[in-house]
């Protein structure tokens, strides 16, 4: 039982790291960002790549990963998705998926479409309450709780944080403030698209990395961000440990429903919550 | 003068659409054909709910699924009367949009497109897994048919002459859908679905009822898939799979009957001989959808409509 | 000479966040009277209006019609009982022909369809319904572009299709948001000889900044001012009154047209 709450807990600081970007794509551009499965699938990519550069060290490795996606989440930015505004919301919807298409291509060309494993770079076992849980978890679970903490630092205390919330909450008052979003809106995208990389990395090690493993997720949090409620920072938070808990019980009486669970909470959810989307 | 030309063209659709399959059937093979044939009601079906109503889904396999999956169980359990287990296909199409639309149809954009995504997850598990009892799991079904009187569905002509007619009584109705009250009710409903209510209707209501008829379209061309393969995996609803109706919905044009048709054929024909010559499918997919995206945005029919109405093609861009 | 109390507002309010938009209006229109609302910008005149007909339900208070409670009735409902809006924007299909924006108003208003399938799989422009739309057309004069797609049509043009929307569906109440807005002199015309045609035949009630036009077709005006209904009366009454003429033209009183 006790590894079953710590797994939902390590699933559910990955969905949240991950799913951060989208929730704010989703909420300043109502667009569903796909290709932000792609930079998700690179940093795992990544970071396996660079492992093998610096012989299984794992930080540096990760630091690269989560680097190395932010030119590529800049041309995606600046060359489809802004291109994409005024544009109706399907188009983008469609063109981020090419994109998801072109990446997850070129991953096959260079690396091949066999599943990669990772192993856990730590490799410790702690005792908890006489259950021994790999040191790795828990480290994703403090690592996602301090993203948070940094996080609404960031949007609540300076003042870019504080304009990015003013501008998801009322675009319009916003921008006739002289304000140019676009830019901070910029700042969101690699800022979200750097965590999408991050995920990435941590989650590597849990699962294997294969070309297709951005498709996954992207539902997963996408399920994350309507629990949550668009936007919202806090929402997103709850809302990914909750269905990565859903998911690890779930998982632990039936493996394979696991996933088709969380999508019956996010049902639920829209059944009872009105959406204005 | 030309205007008429597009005139005469929609007036005649129907024979004019049987012939131009006739046609394709010796340059293509029947199977192949027909194949064609199938894909282009399940456009037709997606059609109405992407080009009429605006509603962008990333799940429609799911549907076509459900037809399919309905006809094999069927066939299996309660008779082998092909007829009947394509009953079975649209009932079961009708149930599930009543059991998923008043959730998915309230609502739109990328919600609308993801919602019908992660369903279509969770009935490709169902297929897969949790079911796998009944629906042979990965190896999926095959499925045997009786001869109803002279139609013998074993032979590739009798599948294709019955696809045809499906065919050509999908367009019929879909024509007769689309030019209707309700059809300008869609369209009005993807421009501005509040103003919608300001004229005094109930949105949901249609928008539901649109729903339905799109996965009883979709379940329907996936009874006729099964008939045509005679099996059903798993693999036909991957959801992944999607993005094959949403291409043939841009390149033929969304919005109209011609240009689902034109699409469906065109995607059809692109995915069956090109990857003869290009390995990187995906990529070519994903670079012909931002070509579409970026610079083609009317389609092939919006296109041809534009040459021949005389309207500048220039005003587009 | 007008009738019965035909829609009302109980102390009706609507927030958004802090902003009170309206502040507890009490609102009552006689079955064939022609009342204005007038009010500087941000008055709150849009938002009643929304509450009116159902956009969003008022925060608190009721709305009737005929007596009916309808504060939480849908806005197809309310239409489906006579109250019918044009928006201050004008709000048109500019992705169908002009008819075509008829089409709908007309079939809800009439009988021509019988049934759903009908609706639903049966022509849309039958000769009768089409001829019907095309009087409604050259009722506000633009007929002869009836097959034009309304993108391509001017702004005073899209405003006239608007109205003739709102006419088709054959209105016991209508609720005009400043018709007038963005029309050229020879438009204001027009449509001003419209609404005078309107006047008696039908409930009118109109939201406008052009006081002076106002004036000579209504014959109550109420104003609003920062979410409160602050005074109604007759038009010239109205227009005399030192607090109006304070909150709206700001105490002086050289002028007599306002802000576009
Ligand atoms: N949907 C909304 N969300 C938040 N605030 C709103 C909304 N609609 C209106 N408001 C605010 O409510 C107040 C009243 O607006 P309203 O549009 O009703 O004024 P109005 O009297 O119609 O003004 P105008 O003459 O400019 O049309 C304004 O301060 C406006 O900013
Ligand atoms: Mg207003």
């Amino acid at each position: 039982m006790i590894s079953t709450i710590a797994y939902g807990l390590t699933i559910g600081g990955i969905f949240y790291i991950i799913s951060i970007g989208l929730s704010l794509t989703f909420g300043s551009m109502r667009i569903v960002n796909f290709a932000h499965a792609l930079i998700y699938m690179a940093g795992a990519y990544i970071l396996f790549a660079s492992m093998s550069l610096f012989k299984g060290w794992f930080i540096p490795a990760a630091i690269i990963a989560v680097v190395s996606v932010i030119p590529l989440a800049y041309v995606i930015e600046r060359f489809v998705i802004r291109r994409l505004y005024g544009e109706s919301i399907d188009l983008a919807i469609i063109a981020t998926y090419a994109v998801l298409l072109i990446g997850v291509d070129i991953t096959k060309w260079i690396w091949g479409a066999t599943p990669i494993p990772v192993s856990d770079p730590v490799g410790k076992s702690l005792p908890v309450l006489g259950v021994d849980l790999p040191v790795y978890r828990l480290i994703i679970i403090v690592v996602s709780i301090l993203i948070f903490i940094c996080l609404e630092i960031f949007f609540r205390k300076t003042i870019v944080g504080k304009i990015i919330v003013a501008g998801l909450e009322d675009r319009e008052a916003t921008t006739s403030l002289g304000i140019n979003l676009d830019k901070y809106f910029s700042i969101v995208f690699i800022l979200g698209s750097s965590l999408a990389a991050l995920g990435g990395v941590l989650y590597a090690p849990i699962t294997t990395v294969h070309p297709y493993m951005g498709f996954q997720v992207i539902l997963i949090s996408f399920a994350v961000v309507i629990v949550g409620g668009l936007g919202s920072m806090r929402g997103t938070f709850v809302a990914a440990f909750a269905l990565g808990m859903v998911m690890s019980v779930t998982g632990r009486f039936w493996g394979p429903a696991a996933e088709a669970m969380v999508f019956a909470v996010m049902a639920v959810v829209l059944i009872f919550k009105p959406v204005e989307v | 003068m030309s205007q008429s030309v597009l005139k005469t063209l929609e007036k005649f659709s129907l024979p004019l659409v049987a012939a131009a399959f006739l046609l394709l059937a010796p340059i293509l093979t029947v199977q192949r054909t027909t194949d064609f044939i199938i894909f282009c009601i399940f456009v037709l079906a997606y059609d109405l709910l992407y080009g009429y109503m605006g509603r962008l889904s990333f799940g429609h396999m799911l549907y076509l699924g459900v037809g399919a999956y309905a006809v094999a169980l069927f066939a299996e359990h309660v008779s082998a009367n092909p007829f009947f287990a394509i009953l079975a296909a649209l009932a079961s199409g009708v149930a599930v949009g009543l059991l998923l639309g008043p959730i998915i149809v309230r609502t739109t954009g990328a919600c609308f497109a993801l919602i019908n995504l992660a369903f279509n997850q969770v009935g490709f598990f169902l297929a897969l897994t949790a079911f796998a009892k009944w629906t042979g799991g990965e190896d999926g079904m095959a499925t045997f048919f009786d001869t109803v009187w002279i139609l013998n569905f074993d032979n590739r002509y009798t599948v294709f002459g019955f696809s045809l007619f499906s065919l050509i009584l999908v367009v019929f109705l879909m024509r007769r859908l689309t030019m209707s009250p309700f059809g300008i009710l869609l369209r009005m409903i993807k421009e501005n679905e509040t103003r919608v209510q300001f004229l005094g209707y109930n949105t949901h209501r249609y928008k539901l009822l649109a729903f339905i008829l799109s996965t009883t379209i979709a379940a329907f061309s996936g009874a006729l898939t099964i008939l045509n393969y005679t099996y059903v995996t798993p693999s036909f609803i991957d959801t992944t799979r999607n993005v094959e109706v949403i291409f043939a919905s841009l390149i033929g044009g969304a919005g109209s009957v011609f240009g689902a048709l034109l699409g469906g054929v065109s995607y059809m024909a692109i995915s069956n001989y090109l990857p003869n010559y290009v390995q990187r499918w995906e990529m070519f997919l994903g670079i012909a959808l931002l070509l579409l995206v970026f610079k083609f945005q009317t389609g092939l029919w919006g296109f041809i409509v534009a040459r021949v109405s005389g309207f500048g093609v220039e005003k587009d861009r | 000479m007008p009738g019965e109390v035909i829609l009302e507002s109980r102390r009706a309010s609507k927030n958004f966040g802090d902003l009170t938009a309206v502040d507890s209006v009490d609102y009552q229109l006689r079955k064939g009277e022609s009342a204005g609302i007038i009010g500087p910008n941000g008055a709150g005149k849009t938002t009643f209006f929304n509450i009116l007909t159902g956009l969003f339900p008022p925060s608190a208070g009721t709305i009737h019609f005929q007596g009916q409670d309808i504060t939480n009735m849908s806005a197809d409902l309310r239409v489906g009982l006579g109250m019918v809006r044009t928006f201050q924007l004008v709000s048109v299909f500019d992705t169908l022909p002009v008819l075509d924006n008829l089409i709908l108003a007309a079939v809800r208003a009439g009988t021509e369809y019988k049934n759903k399938v009908q609706f639903v799989l049966g022509s849309s422009h039958p000769g009768n319904l089409e001829k019907e739309c095309k009087n409604t057309l050259e009722m506000v004069g633009i007929a002869e572009k009836s097959r034009v797609l309304t993108a391509d049509l001017s702004y005073g043009d899209k405003r006239k299709l608007e109205i003739a929307m709102a006419l088709a569906l054959k209105p016991e109440v209508l609720l005009l948001d400043e018709p007038l807005a963005g029309l050229s002199d020879l438009e204001i015309i027009d449509v001003m000889e419209l609404m005078n045609n309107l006047r008696g035949k039908i409930t009118l009630v109109v939201i406008e900044h052009k006081v002076s036009q106002l004036a000579g077709l209504v014959s109550r005006l109420s104003v609003m001012h920062e979410g409160r209904l602050i005074i109604e009366g007759e038009p010239e009454k109205i227009l005399r009154d030192p607090m109006v003429r304070r909150v709206y033209w700001g105490e002086d009183d050289s002028t007599d047209e306002t802000c576009n």
